[in-house]
């Protein structure tokens, strides 16, 4: 999750597919987001770059539909169905996840724990 | 389509039916004829193309009876009040009316559509300056020795400045005719300052020589709206050598000083060896200048070229051409003045006035003879107020120093304070609360500032916690 200032983003993802669950007229997730780039970034717990402001997972609601599909506490979300959430302000995030008429969101997100899965099992001498 | 061919067809026969009427005025200058209707500020009267064709020939006829429209292309116009003082009662009425200045003749109209014009002055040989004694804002005056005082007043501080250098344009239209060609020609520049400022000085510029400023001044220096001086246009030797050769200009009148005229001010250092007092002049006129010239790339070749001069001149006049930088503007003015009247010294002996220039220099520049700065006298001050009335950006840029030094004098002041509790040797707590409250409002703002370094680092969170709380949506 580092990011160097003009070169492209890179990160090591996990792609999450959450289906919404419907709560009488409403489409819930099961999740919390906070960050974007009209919020305070220095405020995240969750980030190591505190300059980032991406948008992060707050809050996973036991049981829901996030926690099922495997979405956990910390996670920056990269892409929602295709749409970046890299530079987004927090209300555009929150709309590009709470479309009504949709009822998959595709995420992107990454983790630390990932890159440094990734690392490890790229340092580890591969069989020969 | 159409439309467009028919402007372009409108807008030559303009031309050319002004033309004509110009020649024809030229050829009867008495008479007021006005045969066109054209008008640029009134679209309506595009159409109906003098179909009034009344009789312009006979000279007898007022000269009022003018309608707006017939008076063609104008030098000049706008609004203006016009101070009227009823004969018996007591009252100055301040009457607006729409005035039209074309070559010297001032006519004002009760309105844009007017048929005939309400007054007409023509304005050759007056006096055109501000008004202070007026309480009136913005106003100016004009006056003549034989003919009475005519008061104005402009709505606006660029108005004012526009219609003083109009007015005063117009009055020096005869006074000094045969430069008329070369002072029209910087007339318009110096209005349209930027702009054709750009245009008018590079040929000039490059080709000039002191023998040439010389020249400036012997021409007729009552102008008071300082249009700058033929010379320009008729360069007559270039010496154009190796030297760096800053461009010149020279004012003619050394009270007046319109925005443009002050931007060409700079001096030709092509002899500035053999005169090192006219160099010197020329770095502390300079000084001034530069500071305030449009981006023009002869004013940055002149900035340049000021950077090397400066530093090679060591003489006495160094320290009071430092002096005399943050001094107003209106002793550049006269510094310049002056200058024009140096090279007449000059003439006559190139070092023999030395001390004499030394010490015009230092009067202008508000110092004792020993280099003390003198406080202003109050000529001096209404000099600089004048100045300042006809150039906006002077005014501005004296506010803004006058600003900055008192800003620069209560921060010493309050310098002083800290140095006192400081240097107090055998302070102690008690001390240090008397001072404290003493100087309750500066140590607030000592802590404020320190507040604000220390922000970026520690007092983010603080601050963020009130300011932009973490914003965290369910969904």
């Amino acid at each position: 999750m580092s990011f160097v200032p003009g070169q492209p983003v890179t990160a090591v993802v996990e792609r999450i597919e959450i289906q919404k669950l419907s709560q009488g007229p409403n489409l819930v997730l099961g999740f919390c987001i906070g960050g974007g780039i009209d919020q305070d970034p220095g405020q995240n717990p969750f980030s190591d770059d505190k300059a980032d402001k991406g948008i992060y997972v707050t809050r996973v609601s036991p049981g829901g539909p996030a926690d099922v599909a495997g979405l956990k506490i910390g996670d920056k979300i990269m892409q929602v169905n295709g749409w970046d959430m890299t530079v987004v302000t927090h209300d555009q995030a929150r709309k590009k996840l709470t479309k009504k008429n949709e009822h998959v969101v595709r995420l992107l997100v990454t983790r630390k724990t990932l890159e440094e899965a990734v690392k490890q099992s790229m340092s580890r001498p591969g069989p020969s | 389509m159409f439309a467009k061919v028919w402007s372009d067809f409108e807008r030559t026969v303009r031309v050319k039916l002004l033309s004509f009427k110009q020649w024809w005025q030229a050829a009867f200058p008495l008479s007021v004829s006005n045969r066109m209707a054209a008008d640029d500020y009134n679209p309506v009267s595009l159409r109906h193309k003098s179909k009034k064709k009344s009789q312009r020939g006979n000279v007898t006829m007022s000269r009022r009876r003018i309608s707006v429209k017939q008076l063609g292309q104008p030098d000049h116009q706008g609004w203006l009040y016009r101070k009227k003082e009823s004969k018996g009662f007591l009252g100055m009425k301040w009457k607006k009316y729409w005035f039209v200045l074309k070559k010297t003749a001032l006519y004002w109209y009760t309105n844009q559509l007017a048929e005939k014009a309400e007054g007409y002055i023509d304005l050759t040989n007056f006096m055109v300056d501000v008004a202070i004694e007026c309480r009136k804002k913005y106003a100016f005056k004009a006056c003549h020795p034989q003919v009475l005082m005519f008061y104005f007043a402009a709505e606006s501080q660029e108005d004012m400045s526009l219609w003083l250098n109009k007015l005063g344009l117009a009055s020096i239209q005869y006074e000094a005719p045969r430069q008329n060609a070369a002072t029209e020609c910087y007339s318009e520049a110096s209005d349209h300052e930027e702009a054709e400022s750009t245009e008018i000085p590079p040929p000039p510029y490059s080709e000039q020589t002191l023998q040439d400023t010389v020249d400036a001044p012997s021409q007729p220096g009552t102008t008071h709206q300082g249009s700058l001086p033929p010379p320009y246009s008729s360069t007559a030797s270039s010496k154009t050598n190796g030297s760096p050769s800053s461009p010149i200009s020279t004012m003619t009148s050394e009270s007046s000083a319109s925005s443009v005229s002050k931007q060409r001010q700079s001096w030709s250092d092509v002899n500035s060896q053999s005169l090192p007092p006219a160099g010197e002049t020329a770095v502390v006129c300079q000084v001034q200048v530069h500071l305030h010239q449009a981006p023009q790339e002869e004013g940055e070749e002149d900035d340049r070229e000021e950077e090397e001069d400066r530093p090679s001149e060591n003489s006495g006049l160094q320290n009071f051409s430092n002096s005399s930088g943050p001094k107003e503007e209106s002793s550049t003015a006269d510094q310049q003045g002056d200058v024009v009247a140096a090279p007449d010294n000059r003439d006559d002996g190139n070092n023999s006035d030395e001390m004499e220039k030394l010490y015009i220099h230092l009067k202008e520049a508000s110092l004792s003879p020993i280099g003390d700065r003198k406080p202003s006298t109050k000529r001096e001050f209404r000099a600089s107020f004048v100045k300042r009335c006809k150039n906006k950006n002077i005014n501005e840029k004296l506010h803004v120093m006058r600003v900055l030094n008192s800003t620069l004098k209560s921060k010493e002041a309050d310098l002083q304070a800290i140095e006192q509790i400081l240097s107090d040797t055998d302070l102690n707590s008690e001390k240090f609360k008397e001072w404290k409250e003493a100087n309750a409002p500066l140590v607030q703002e000592i802590c404020i500032k320190l507040d604000q370094q220390g922000a970026s680092e520690a007092v983010n969170p603080a601050a963020s916690t009130i300011a932009a709380q973490v914003v965290e949506t369910s969904i």
